[in-house]
């Protein structure tokens, strides 16, 4: 089997891991080429390169930027991809049952490929979640009053149009955090199941109804379906895996099966979701 | 009591998979395997495999076919569940129902007619219905 690494040298615990890492893989008789990037962008080229070259595994030792400069070129592909966590918050590795670097090393040598899904939005594919902020703090102007009054805090109005097989739903709210992810909120596991739901898993978290009470928690709303377009507000941030990718209007789908990755085989590993619960 | 029938309607919320919250306006048509809770507003019609549950915030203009269904907020359309409807003490449905079963607590309102089909098959759900 053809593997290519592809370290991110600027990841937040390479410095330490990379000689450790290199042994490791060396020790459970795991060989391949390696590949060392700097910056966004280089992990996406040297992946495109994969394709070309009979590369049958590609392993991203790194954060959730790179895996998701990676997964660009990977989605559809025949070609496997493995994950060694090694950057600040690793929310792709947890999704599919990888708790550490180590882990990521086991399910090389003993895992299983599952064809997981992916979402997909303006053409680029994300794993974890895409994140909108609808709620905007503005403090009040001039010396005084911006420390002795209190914030003035706004949620924007959005539309969301979604549809699922025999479904189609218009809502209407002003958001303080949307979430979409491929997978369950606050689910568990790396199961088949789990990661090929082919739905896409909305969360908005809207503006609370007494905004005078600050124990006021923001309302939930959790729905699903396979396509949405978000309107309404324009030109909000959205995040994709943690990182800034456009601004709304968007339309989102779900790409079902899109990506062969190593999960370990270890059914007791209790990877989970928080995407839920990050707020 | 009616610290009770809260916790009773907090408990059913923990299953529901969909959940409108309060605040939010949904429209359309709305089908789900799973269990779905509204404390929102919704219009259009809601077909659920699993169990429904109003909210004491929620507003339902809607036909709802369901397997269960607790009311304690507002339905203006039809109730069709395959089991057992319960309209709690703030619940208010303006509309004909279809159920196994049917309990209206002291407080919910019932305006519309009623049908009540099959056997009920566990004799040891003996529920006190209240006319209203």
């Amino acid at each position: 089997m053809k593997t290519l690494y592809i370290f991110n040298t600027q990841a937040k615990k390479a410095r330490f891991l990379k000689a450790k890492i290199k042994k490791t893989l060396e020790n459970m008789g795991l060989s391949g080429q390696f590949a060392e990037v700097s910056k966004r962008g280089e992990a996406q080229k040297i992946a495109s390169l994969a394709l070309t070259k009979d590369i049958d595994r590609v392993v991203a030792i790194g954060g959730d930027g790179m895996i998701n400069d990676i997964i660009q070129v990977l989605a559809y592909q025949p070609i496997e991809f493995g994950v060694i966590p090694i950057g600040d918050n690793n929310l792709v590795a947890h999704l599919i049952g990888i708790n550490s670097w180590m882990n990521g090393c086991m399910a090389l040598k003993n895992g299983e490929t599952i064809e997981m899904d992916l979402g997909l939005y303006d053409d680029r594919y994300f794993t974890a979640s895409i994140e909108i902020e609808g709620k905007q703090t503005a403090k009040k102007s001039g010396f005084i009053a911006s420390r002795l009054k209190k914030p003035v805090i706004s949620y924007y109005p959005m539309t969301i149009d979604l549809k699922k097989e025999g479904s189609s739903l218009h809502i209407q709210a002003d958001i303080s955090r949307l979430t979409i992810s491929p997978f369950p909120f606050g689910g568990r596991g790396h199961s088949q199941d789990f990661l090929t739901d082919q739905l896409l898993h909305i969360q908005i978290k809207s503006r609370p109804e007494d905004l005078n009470n600050k124990k006021t928690r923001p309302e939930t709303t959790v729905v699903e379906g396979d396509y949405l377009e978000i309107s309404g507000k324009t030109g909000l941030q959205i995040k994709a895996d943690g990182e800034n990718s456009g601004k709304t209007p968007v339309v989102i789908k779900v790409a079902p099966k899109a990506l062969k990755v190593l999960v370990p085989q270890d059914k007791n590993a209790t990877p989970t979701s928080n995407l839920a619960q990050s707020e | 009591m009616a610290l009770i029938k809260k916790r009773e309607l907090q408990a059913n919320v923990t299953h529901a998979e969909t959940i409108v919250g309060a605040g939010v306006a949904l429209s359309g048509k709305l089908e789900a395997k799973h269990n779905i809770q509204i404390n929102g507003s919704f219009s259009g019609e809601i077909m659920a495999e699993g169990d429904v549950v109003v909210g004491t915030d929620g507003e339902v203009n809607a036909p709802i076919h369901a397997k269960n269904a607790t009311i304690a907020g507002i339905v203006n359309g039809d109730v069709n569940v395959v089991n057992e409807l319960d309209i709690l003490s703030t619940g208010k449905v303006n509309g004909n129902i279809s159920a196994k079963i049917l309990s209206v607590k002291p407080g919910g309102i019932f305006s519309g007619s009623s049908i009540m089909h099959g056997k009920i098959e566990d004799q040891s759900i003996v529920k006190p219905t209240y006319e209203t």
